[in-house]
């Protein structure tokens, strides 16, 4: 498995569990019925920058224990080597997340059509963006393995 | 409709091993890429940039033509 590959199933299996995570936390507020008060845009916001947050912290630490694992089994040292292959490889995944993305947007919107608050739908927006992160992980991953 | 593609085939493999049996990772180093991309190029998953197929090219010492060769699709 590449030094690209490796770092893309990690960022995937920590966004899966910090995202886990921030289900239960949300799931809390939603509980409290915090999302229906006056200050459910306060309290997204602060869930959203403390799941920033988290999920660089997770993602670094992960990647940096993941890495010496690495160097100690192989005996050899990582070269971030980004290659025409991986730019392209890179513009088909920010493609194919940018098309899943406008989808569960206007996705969003037909829910506020519809009666979704606006709170919910920012709650949305925020796992939107992580589905498209996963999904393009997973083409990126894809092209990796089957070849670009 | 998309439009045909031709082949693109090479002897990177064969001119690998005329030199000195080179590494896969040896290449990779010389030309400024990941031995990934190397594998993709050599099974022909993927076709280099002009200039990254000039510079395995300038590796080897010889023309492009006798690395790279290209089929045109069927008309």
């Amino acid at each position: 498995m590449s030094y690209h590959e490796r770092n893309i199933v990690i960022y995937v299996i920590t966004g899966i569990v910090v995202m886990a995570i921030y289900t239960l936390n949300i799931q809390g507020i939603i509980e409290a019925g915090l999302l229906e008060g006056p200050d459910a845009g306060s309290t997204i916001g602060w869930s959203v920058i403390k799941l920033i947050g988290g999920s660089i912290l997770a993602t670094n630490v992960v990647t940096i224990i993941v890495t010496i694992i690495n160097a100690i089994i192989t005996q050899e040292t990582d070269v971030d080597t980004t290659d025409e292959r991986d730019k392209q490889i890179d513009l088909v995944g920010m493609k194919v997340a940018f098309i899943s993305f406008s989808v569960m947007f206007i996705g969003i919107f037909l829910g506020l059509m519809f009666g979704l608050t606006p709170a919910y739908a920012l709650v949305g927006m925020i796992y939107a963006m992580w589905f498209s992160s996963i999904i393009e992980s997973a083409v990126r991953l894809y092209l990796y393995r089957r070849g670009f | 409709m998309a439009k045909p593609k031709g082949t693109l085939e090479n002897n990177i493999r064969r001119l690998r091993f005329d030199h000195n049996e080179m590494s896969q990772k040896e290449l990779a180093e010389k030309v400024g890429v990941s031995r990934q991309t190397i594998v993709a190029i050599e099974a022909a998953k993927y076709s280099p940039s002009l200039e990254l197929a000039f510079l395995i090219a300038d590796v080897f010492e010889t023309p492009l033509q006798e690395v790279f060769s290209y089929t045109p699709p069927k008309k």
